[in-house]
């Protein structure tokens, strides 16, 4: 691998090829800011892997009851996915080089992953009406705080994309755009991942998910 | 427009020229780094103060009115969070990870310059929010640094309404805003390096700093969900943390929750924030040593290994802290196993410091005192840590003074040396003058023999048996009344190296205007941050175009070759290599 290749070089030693032959020095903003996403999607693996952790350990808690899924979720899952196709279908429009159109579905992605908020905060509204608060059971504890953590990192993501869209439609640049939408994209399909992954394990909390497994 | 690191500019200077965007809304790597400084400066004296409080109360008992037990229990909590957190992570990352990495590695600034300033206005927002806690009912929180639930949140801690949500609120948007400085530290590293930079051509203030960095971005999401979780047990009723509990004679609505979570959430936040902070002390302290003794860094391939094997094996020992809690014998040697092999890179380090010095050329200037102080004292602080990390050794130590005399020492004492070291070393590059030499030299021998006076004696009074977080002694028989006596001259230690701090103070203000002008490159550097055309570095640090790196940092004293050391832009002569 390359990083041994790396570190097993002697740098003591002179070594007389020309500089940019040894290393050439040269970044674009497309490749700081792609890194850049990989390793922010790094520390929100890390922040949900541990809230995770912390989530199975307490299934097999005495205290624990199942948590009971409004069964809005599914159709809130249905649009996250919806959502993540459209910006996937942006994706590929835009490496196409059709701007315009890939724009259209950018929006799109965009209103449904705001639907998708609404539709976790429904889902919200049904628990609390049923008297199921946070304070119920460390399952709904959780319910609320792990729909809440990702919720945050959506609206982020909604954020950035509002922003990124202004400024693609002022510049008007083909290349901003692809690189916007790859971006997004990349963010939007994590974040559906980990959301699956979230819900699967509130629907399989009967006991220790570890037994399940 | 904003410079970016990545295109040449045919401007001299490219920057904002307007006194605020140049110095407050900055989205300078150097003005962000000063920042970052002068506000974990001033949080950090308020620690400072703290401190003194703190020996006054134990030091002479009873004395000063203002002091009881509330008010103690918030001092020592905010002192270390403070401390830790707030002063030694932001000063090394935010502070010289921001001055140095673009420098060091040949750019023009971070590669997310308004990410990065962002970073230093949530990181101020942080410390304010903190600094506010003094001030609302109840006071700060005096829950310990560590904010053990259950105790943190319940009536009875000082603090425990207002307090402890503003320190988790601060905790929280500090996170969010070493977050977003982290990502700008690693991807500037990673990608913005010049021609001819490779990641071995790095100085090891660059690999301690990246590493860390790294280990910040991993470990702080561990802090965030504690962080997080505690605040829904405090805010909303649930019980993430809190058992069945009864408190004051009442049944709380709690129940079902676990406190030992809590602990393990926060030691895998905090064993590897002892390594943030240390890393890149272990790094500046490479530079340091081996500039000031004229020679290059002994192994300097075993060097970063050891960096990136201490980061690795940092996240796989965090439960040493808690052989107290109580935990399965076979768990307690693992983390005893793992605690120990971390010396062995760390050895590595100290004996590459202490051959890097063999037959130097050494100078004894500031930065080399506080670098040979912070190998002394690191040493000291990392073997009382072999001790602790035994289980049979640690249960009986670990609620005294020992504990608090260990953890000064290896990441109390040991860093802050390097932060003093760090600043006369390159307040050269930052102002254009030199820091004045007396003064520093006062400040250097009242430190390092203050600092002894004041930590070394603990270690006694933590055999002896005296335990540590105690507001007050009294009524405890099998303390000596010369533990009593020690107390006081140990606060009295504390009061003048508190006190040679304002000298430090005053020499940093003074030295702007009145220091011995400096050169460009006064301590006959090798790396890159002494060959910036302008001193100090204007906006874009490298004129019309980047600089081009011909060899690694370290090229000191080379045979064949009239001065005693080759910067990195100088090309390969012709002959040299017969010459080596």
């Amino acid at each position: 691998m390359s990083i041994f290749r790396h570190i097993s070089t002697k740098p003591w030693l002179l070594d007389e090829r020309p500089a940019n032959v040894i290393h050439p020095g040269l970044a674009s903003r497309t490749s700081t800011t792609k890194s850049g996403l990989r390793l922010f999607l790094g520390v929100i693996t890390a922040l949900f892997a541990l809230l995770s952790v912390a989530y199975i350990e307490n299934t097999t808690l005495a205290y624990w009851t199942p948590l009971l899924e409004p069964q809005l979720l599914w159709l809130n899952t249905a649009v996250l996915v919806l959502s993540s196709l459209t910006i996937q279908r942006a994706r590929n429009l835009a490496a196409k080089d059709l701007p315009v159109q890939a724009r259209r579905l950018l929006i799109t992605s965009a209103v449904l992953a705001v639907a998708f908020l609404f539709g976790q905060m429904f889902a919200w509204l049904e628990l609390l009406q049923l008297g199921y608060f946070a304070s119920v059971n460390a399952s709904y504890a959780f319910y609320y705080l792990m729909t809440a953590l990702h919720g945050l990192h959506i609206f982020g993501g909604i954020t950035v994309l509002v922003f990124a869209l202004d400024r693609a439609y002022r510049e008007d640049n083909v290349d901003t755009i692809k690189r916007t939408v790859q971006l997004c994209a990349t963010y939007w399909h994590y974040l559906l991942l980990i959301w699956v992954v979230l819900f699967a394990m509130m629907l399989m909390d009967n006991g220790s998910i570890l037994d399940k497994i | 427009m904003v410079s970016t690191n990545i295109e040449d500019s045919e401007l001299d200077s490219h920057g904002p020229q307007t006194f605020l965007t140049k110095y407050v809304w900055s989205q300078d790597h150097k003005v962000i780094a000063i920042q970052y400084m002068g506000t974990a400066t001033a949080i950090g004296l308020v620690a400072l103060v703290l401190s003194w409080f703190m020996r006054l109360q134990i030091g002479f008992p009873d004395t000063f009115d203002f002091i009881d037990s509330e008010s103690y229990y918030q001092y020592v909590t905010m002192h270390g969070m403070i401390m830790v957190i707030y002063l030694l992570t932001a000063f090394f990352l935010g502070g010289f990870g921001n001055y140095l990495i673009p420098l060091m590695v040949g750019a023009r600034d971070m590669v997310f310059p308004y990410l990065n300033m962002l970073s230093y206005w949530f990181y101020l927002l942080s410390v304010i929010i903190l600094a506010s806690s003094f001030f609302v009912p109840g006071g700060a929180t005096g829950a310990g640094w560590t904010l053990y639930p259950p105790q943190s949140i319940l009536e009875g801690t000082p603090g425990s309404d207002w307090g402890i949500i503003l320190m988790l609120v601060s905790l929280i948007v500090f996170i969010i805003a070493f977050t977003m400085g982290g990502l700008n530290y690693v991807i500037t590293v990673l990608q913005a390096r010049t021609e001819g930079m490779t990641m071995m051509r790095l100085p090891l203030t660059i690999w301690g700093i990246f590493v860390a960095t790294i280990m910040g971005l991993l470990a702080f999401p561990a802090l965030f969900v504690g962080g997080v979780m505690m605040m829904f047990d405090k805010v909303l009723g649930t019980s993430f943390f809190i058992p069945a509990i009864v408190s004051m004679g009442e049944s709380l609505e709690y129940g079902g929750g676990s406190p030992l979570l809590f602990q393990h959430l926060f030691w895998f936040f905090g064993h590897p924030e002892v390594y943030i902070v240390a890393l890149p002390g272990f790094g500046i302290v490479s530079d340091l040593i081996s500039v000031h003794a004229r020679k290059n860094i002994f192994g300097y391939r075993q060097m970063v290994w050891a960096i990136v094997i201490i980061g690795a094996l940092s996240f796989i020992v965090w439960a040493h802290h808690m052989y107290v809690s109580g935990m399965d014998p076979a768990f307690g040697f693992f983390f005893a196993i793992t605690t120990l092999i971390i010396a062995l890179p760390t050895a590595i380090k100290v004996y590459n410091w202490v051959l890097t010095l063999w037959r130097g050329n050494i100078h004894f200037t500031l930065p080399m005192l506080f670098a040979i102080a912070f190998v002394f004292t690191f040493v000291v602080g990392g073997l009382t840590g072999l001790f602790l990390g035994n289980v049979v050794v640690d249960v009986p130590l670990s609620d005294t003074y020992f504990v608090v005399a260990h953890f000064h020492m290896v990441m109390g004492v040991a860093p802050v040396l390097v932060v003093f070291g760090a600043i006369y070393h390159w307040y050269p590059k930052a102002t254009g003058r030199m820091m004045n030499q007396t003064m520093g030299h006062i400040h250097f021998w009242v430190t390092f023999i203050g600092t002894y006076l004041i930590f070394f004696p603990m270690h006694f009074l933590g055999f002896v048996g005296i335990p540590r977080r105690y507001f007050t002694f009294d009524g405890l028989d099998f303390i000596p009344e010369s533990a009593l006596t020690l107390n006081a001259a140990i606060s009295i230690a504390a009061f003048v190296v508190g006190a040679a701090q304002m000298v430090f103070l005053f020499n940093l203000f003074w030295s702007i205007r009145n220091g011995k002008k400096a050169d460009g490159n006064p301590w006959r550097a090798t790396s890159m941050e002494w060959q910036t055309p302008q001193t100090p570095p204007v906006h874009g640090n490298w004129g019309a175009s980047l600089p081009v790196v011909h060899r690694w940092a370290y090229d000191y004293s080379l045979p064949g070759v009239e001065e005693d050391f080759v910067p990195q832009t100088i090309p390969v002569a012709e002959g040299e290599m017969d010459e080596r």
